[in-house]
């Protein structure tokens, strides 16, 4: 099987040599495979979303090697970070991160324009997802007009627009209640299936993990739990 | 206490929102000291000025009459009763008098002429000179010193010999004291006739003079009591009073006796200088008024008939407090818009700074705070902020002085070492209260907003959409202002409910009703915004604002024919339009920013980038925060339509004069006057004419001609026999020498051949000897010329004048007053009028052609021709000579501006001054003095034109306020922005892109202050050049100064650019992980 994603002894110090000196991550090795649905699970402060961050090229590893798909992201520079998190990797946030000034369908729009798509396609394309989510009738609606799941939906559909290989969620259902976390999770799924995404879903709800392939715990930044396929 | 207690907390631990509110009030402050510190120093600076051209010169009595001696027969009728003594004895007795003795320190004694100087070695000359003979061992009037120092006293100066000052010295090209112990001739003329008082007319009679001099010192300008600096030739006073004699005696044989304090030992000027204790205007009124009536005692009644006493340091007191009094306006009307635009960044500051801490005032109200505690928290934390603002705004203000005083010393020439800072007790109190309540102004506004805020929302971080509709206050100013609005309208006899059209013929109704019918736009559209739409109120009411304006400009200013227009109108113009433009674009930002998308996207459209994901960020960020943008470019608006208008207006009344010129002179681009008169002046001009086929040394330009003309002093003429209906003129005589040359028809109205005794002129030939292409305006200028009697209404013979067309208004109506074939009447040296027919009514001046010149400046509107053999007998000649002679030429330098015709002239003053020269060693010296004629308009303008620089280098401060409120608006913009930068770069934006949109989105803000700066400023300036403002009224041509539009320009998004640079990177290196933490 095709590695999507793969981490070699990843590192990361916080405020290395000074006296507040934290270990974010220690050591980190692991390999998730294309089409994979894992969930990254941890108490508070343990390492997870720095996880996330350095697998997106957000925040430099102290050391340590990254690959996502071929490319070794500890040696990319900030342009080709930038390019690879704008083709290859979708974000989700638990604070949904729209932007209050641009409705439904321009946040959804928003990463294929950075693409360069035109905008007569990327509000097609745009639309077309927003109503296969069920948001047809919000696609003009600002964030502020939504509901809280609405508004995660809204932003899955951002991360999904470009079609990434892979999709990093930190906490996507952490602000939802069950019944829209149960929602979301169908949708991550179908992505999944549908399209062979590969998904890390940062969570604190065993609920969500039981519904992943596989469940990653961490603990003061190292791999605790490696769990196989669940079903 | 608790209000205080967090108010200092807030003051102090949120430094960097404080620091940007304490920064413009510090600006708002500094401006505000900054122009009474420079209006204050001012008003000293140019009295120092003045007071120091002065020097020991208190107060002077000069004779009335400046053409001094009378012959044996008249003297006796004239003379002061029972006073057959010259000045001198007034002046002993004046010195004996124990009232003059109370205040006087010194009385010094003068005679002085203006003269003709000529550099004859040189050729170069100048005119109207003083030639000023001082007493030996003077000392009232100040040392003359030279450039070493060294005093030049006036005894160590034989008969002939004299020092020259250096201003004069420079003008005559005689640089680096060469000019010691050079000869110069000094020359002129003065007329025997003493009284232009009408009871005694006496026939003048000319007084030449002709004298070597030999220069035996160069004085600085730095001397005392140099009223022209050092523009002025000094000699011993017995000296210049044998020159006097000598010119008397060698016209006349008989003995020439006093007359009115002139005689063998003439004076005419008495100068006093108070005692030191006489140091106040007050003090020196009193002295003034009680050696006045001392004089008078001592003179006789004659005295203030033949005497003028002047209380010349009063006088320039007074003056100088009048023009530092108008300077102070002005800089407070152009500074108030700088301190509007202050004001639009103080708010917008303060609203940042308020924002930001939304949720902490929402966890404040949760917990119990009322909003009245929250509105007062944050006003007293503006108290502080003001209080501490005012006082560095102190600092800031003399230094925004001192600035003014450095650009005010090099726009008026005036000397740094009269100019000094002054800051009086007052300025630092006004200070004070300027900055509390600026402080407060700009913070009421988003105190009272940031405590309406919705808790709950606040809480949850939701920003609640603003209401569609304004609130109560809106309906209540609405319908005030509607009330307001219709009552001012039906109370006010001339508004435009009764009279139409009629009410805006005049500048004062005009003024009311623009007032009038502004408060009716506005208060509708505020009843409209309360039961409707925000929006569509404000879109009325700021369109209305905007299109009376406009109309104003381009309607109104057509209807108003009389008064001049009013400062305060210009301003309500200014504000209305201003406030307008900005109202409007900023209520439907939405839209514009959507079109700046959309034409951003047309740009980009074939190019695969991420540039249209950038757009979209940058022009929704902007339309979402309409109000801060809104301010943001409202700053560049209102700064850039003072300074394109000020730069425009300026650039147009000087470069836009051209037309004025060429209509005046219509191809003249010389002229010479001569100091002595050239009896046979066509012969002169064809030795010029004939010199200058070839290039002139200097100039490398030739003469196409030179015609010669005499003009009168201005005079009256009269529209009806009795002498009533009286127009103001200047008479310009014509001869038989005087070719015309025109290729256009310049009479308007012609009916000679109507006459009744209608026989047609003679025509001839033009200048260049081809027949006319109008016969009739040829006749008519032969009849001039020739000096022809045409027949009255009456079918008298009378001499034939042209007139210009007198119109007089009635009713609106435009009456023509003489049409020709009628009569004007204008007044004889011998008493009584002379009848003259009007031959025709010019359309224009009969000397102008287009394509050959010769056209004198001025011959326009109040000028009449007349024959030259009418300057013997018309009063309006009296005390001119032929020595007025001008002659106009022009050259084939195409342009009235060229430099090359300075130089041009220099060569003829060569060709006809410079000793050895073949016209002056065959013809003589008559002092021929030339100049551009350009150079006659150019002082007027060089004084209005540096006058605009200095306010426009005022306004400019300005753009600090607009550079600094953008800067702070950009970096709090992407301060509060932090998560959403974090966000885009998680998506893929990269860091130049997030840079990107940090700037597009201000440059778009600056580009449309830009834009609204351009129009607004260009149409304020074609609105004020029409409004006839300017002394050239609408002949001034609007002139779009594209270098200084190209400044601005640069200026404008330069700053856009930097202020979005600096925020802006700091965006884009935030580490993303970092900026998705950030909370806000």
């Amino acid at each position: 099987m095709k590695k999507m994603l793969e981490l070699i002894d990843v590192k990361k110090v916080y405020n290395q040599g000074k006296t507040n000196e934290v270990v974010a991550l220690d050591d980190i090795s692991l390999t998730i495979n294309e089409g994979e649905m894992v969930a990254l699970m941890g108490p508070s402060g343990s390492g997870k979303s720095t996880l996330l961050n350095v697998i997106g090229g957000l925040t430099p590893v102290s050391s340590g090697k990254i690959f996502v798909e071929e490319s070794d992201v500890t040696k990319l520079s900030e342009e080709e970070l930038a390019a690879l998190r704008r083709d290859r990797i979708g974000y989700i946030f638990q604070h949904f991160n729209l932007l209050e000034y641009l409705t439904a369908e321009q946040n959804v729009m928003l990463p294929l324009l950075i693409q360069g798509y035109s905008l007569n396609n990327a509000s097609t394309k745009a639309t077309t997802l927003l109503r296969e989510l069920g948001l047809g009738g919000r696609v003009q609606h600002f964030p502020r007009e939504l509901s809280g799941g609405q508004e995660q939906r809204v932003a899955i559909s951002r991360s999904l627009i470009t079609t990434p290989a892979l999709i990093l969620g930190d906490e996507p259902t952490g602000d939802l209640d069950l019944s829209s976390s149960e929602d979301v999770m169908k949708l991550f799924r179908r992505v999944n299936k549908e399209n062979k995404q590969t998904l890390l879903l940062v969570t604190h709800s065993e609920f969500i993990g039981s519904l992943c392939d596989r469940v990653i715990r961490i603990d003061d930044g190292k791999i605790v739990e490696n769990g196989e396929l669940v079903k | 206490m608790v209000i205080i207690g967090l108010s200092r907390k807030y003051v102090f631990r949120r430094p960097s929102q404080n620091l940007a509110v304490l920064l413009g009030i510090f600006l708002g402050v500094s401006l505000f000291i900054g122009i009474q510190v420079g209006s204050d120093t001012l008003a000293q600076g140019f009295g120092a000025v003045a007071k120091h051209n002065l020097g020991s010169k208190d107060a002077a009595i000069t004779n009335r009459v400046t053409n001094f001696f009378v012959d044996n027969n008249t003297y006796t009728n004239i003379l002061p009763s029972g006073k057959n003594t010259y000045a001198q004895n007034y002046l002993n007795e004046l010195r004996s008098n124990s009232t003059v003795n109370q205040y006087v320190g010194s009385l010094s004694q003068r005679l002085q002429f203006s003269v003709t100087v000529v550099n004859d070695l040189l050729g170069t000359i100048e005119i109207s000179e003083p030639f000023v003979g001082i007493p030996k061992n003077e000392t009232g009037f100040g040392d003359l010193t030279n450039k070493n120092n060294q005093i030049l006293k006036i005894s160590d100066l034989k008969p002939g010999e004299v020092y020259i000052g250096r201003s004069l010295a420079n003008l005559l090209f005689a640089k680096n004291d060469k000019i010691i112990g050079q000869n110069l001739t000094i020359s002129g003329s003065f007329n025997s006739l003493a009284v232009p008082f009408g009871k005694f007319p006496i026939p003048s009679s000319l007084i030449s003079y002709n004298k070597s001099i030999l220069v035996k010192g160069v004085f600085e300008d730095n001397g005392k009591g140099k009223e022209q600096l050092s523009r002025f030739i000094a000699a011993p006073l017995s000296w210049v009073q044998q020159v006097m004699k000598d010119a008397l005696q060698s016209k006349r044989a008989k003995s020439v006796l006093p007359v009115i304090g002139y005689g063998v030992n003439p004076i005419n000027q008495i100068i006093v200088h108070w005692k030191a204790d006489v140091n106040t205007n007050d003090k020196r009124t009193m002295a003034f008024n009680a050696t006045r009536d001392a004089f008078k005692l001592i003179i006789g009644p004659q005295f203030s008939q033949f005497y003028q006493y002047s209380n010349s340091i009063v006088v320039i007191d007074s003056f100088v407090k009048l023009i530092a009094d108008s300077l102070t306006l002005l800089l407070n009307v152009f500074g108030s818009l700088i301190a509007f635009a202050a004001v639009l960044v103080i708010v917008n500051i303060q609203s940042l700074a308020l924002q930001s801490r939304e949720k902490e005032t929402g966890i404040v109200r949760a917990i119990g705070a009322s909003r009245f505690q929250i509105t007062m928290t944050n006003l007293t934390e503006s108290l502080f902020l003001g209080i501490i603002g005012s006082a560095f705004g102190i600092l800031g203000g003399a230094a925004y002085g001192q600035i003014l005083i450095l650009i005010l010393s090099y726009s008026f020439g005036i000397s740094l070492t009269d100019l000094s800072l002054v800051i009086t007790t007052q300025i630092i109190i006004n200070s004070f209260i300027a900055g509390i309540v600026l402080s407060q102004i700009t913070g009421l506004i988003p105190a009272i907003n940031a405590s309406r805020v919705n808790i709950a929302e606040v809480l949850r971080g939701i920003k609640p959409p603003s209401s569609e509709k304004f609130g109560k206050k809106s309906l209540y100013l609405g319908a005030i202002l509607t009330v307001l609005a219709i009552f001012q309208n039906l109370l006010y006899q001339d508004s435009v409910f009764y009279k139409g059209q009629e009410a805006f013929t005049n500048f004062t109704t005009s003024e009311t009703n623009y007032l009038n019918i502004l408060t009716l736009i506005v208060g509708p559209s505020l009843l409209l915004a309360y039961y409707r739409s925000k929006k569509l109120g404000l879109t009325l009411a700021s369109a209305g604002l905007v299109f009376w304006a406009y109309f104003n400009i381009f309607v109104v200013f057509d209807w108003i024919k009389t008064g001049s227009g009013g400062l305060n109108y210009i301003l309500y113009l200014m504000f209305s339009l201003i406030v307008g433009t900005i109202a409007l674009i900023g209520t439907n930002l939405d839209f514009i920013a959507n079109v700046g998308e959309w034409l951003f996207n047309l740009f980009a459209r074939t190019k695969k980038t991420p540039i249209r994901g950038t757009s979209m960020v940058a022009f929704r960020q902007m339309r979402s925060k309409k109000v801060r943008s809104t301010l943001t470019f409202a700053l560049f608006a209102t700064i850039l339509t003072l300074n394109i208008f000020l730069g425009t207006f300026s650039y147009s009344f000087r470069y836009g004069f051209d037309n004025v010129i060429l209509t005046a002179t219509s191809g003249s681009d010389v002229m010479l006057l001569t100091g002595q008169p050239i009896p046979n002046s066509v012969n002169y001009s064809k030795q010029l004419t004939d010199h200058f086929q070839t290039p002139g040394n200097n100039s490398g330009l030739k003469l196409n001609f030179v015609k010669g003309f005499t003009y009168s002093n201005p005079t009256t003429g009269y529209l009806q026999k009795n002498g009533s209906l009286k127009r103001g003129g200047t008479l310009l005589t014509v001869n038989s020498n005087s070719l015309w040359d025109s290729k256009g028809s310049w009479i308007l109205k012609f009916n000679l051949l109507d006459n009744k005794t209608g026989t047609p002129f003679e025509t001839g030939k033009n200048i260049q000897g081809q027949p006319s292409a109008n016969k009739e305006d040829e006749a008519v200028w032969k009849a001039l010329s020739n000096n022809t009697y045409i027949p009255n209404k009456n079918g008298t013979l009378r001499p034939i004048i042209l007139l210009n067309t007198l119109v007089s208004f009635q009713g609106g109506q435009v009456k023509q007053l003489k049409r020709p074939g009628d009569s004007v009447w204008l007044n004889l040296t011998t008493g009584g009028l002379q009848e003259f027919v009007v031959g025709s009514i010019l359309g224009e001046n009969p000397l102008n052609s287009q394509s050959q010149g010769g056209g004198p400046p001025g011959a326009g509107s109040g000028i009449w021709f007349v024959s030259d053999q009418w300057t013997q007998n018309l009063t309006a000649y009296s005390g001119l000579t032929t020595s007025q002679n001008v002659f106009l030429g022009q050259s084939n330098a195409g342009d009235v501006r060229s430099k090359s015709i300075d130089r041009l002239i220099t060569d003829i003053e060569i060709f006809s001054n410079k000793n050895g020269s073949a016209f002056r060693t065959k013809y003589g010296l008559f002092g021929v003095y030339g100049f551009s004629v350009y150079s006659i308009f150019e002082a007027q303008l060089e004084g209005q034109f540096r006058f605009f620089g200095f306010l426009q280098a005022f306004t400019s401060m300005g753009f600090v306020v607009g550079i600094l409120g953008l800067f702070v608006v950009a970096y709090r913009s992407v301060a509060e922005r932090k998560r959403e930068i974090g966000m885009l770069r998680a998506l893929g934006f990269r860091r130049r892109d997030v840079l990107y949109a940090v700037m597009l989105e201000l440059i778009v803000t600056g580009l449309i202050g830009l834009v609204i700066g351009i129009i607004n400023g260009i149409v304020l300036a074609y609105g004020i050049i029409r409004s006839g403002s300017g002394s050239a009224g609408t002949s001034v041509q609007l002139l779009i100064p594209i270098d200084i539009l190209t400044i601005y320009i640069a200026i404008t998004l330069g700053s856009a650019l930097l202020a979005a640079v600096l925020p802006g990177l700091f965006g884009s290196r935030i580490p993303p992980s970092d900026a998705l933490r950030y909370t806000g």
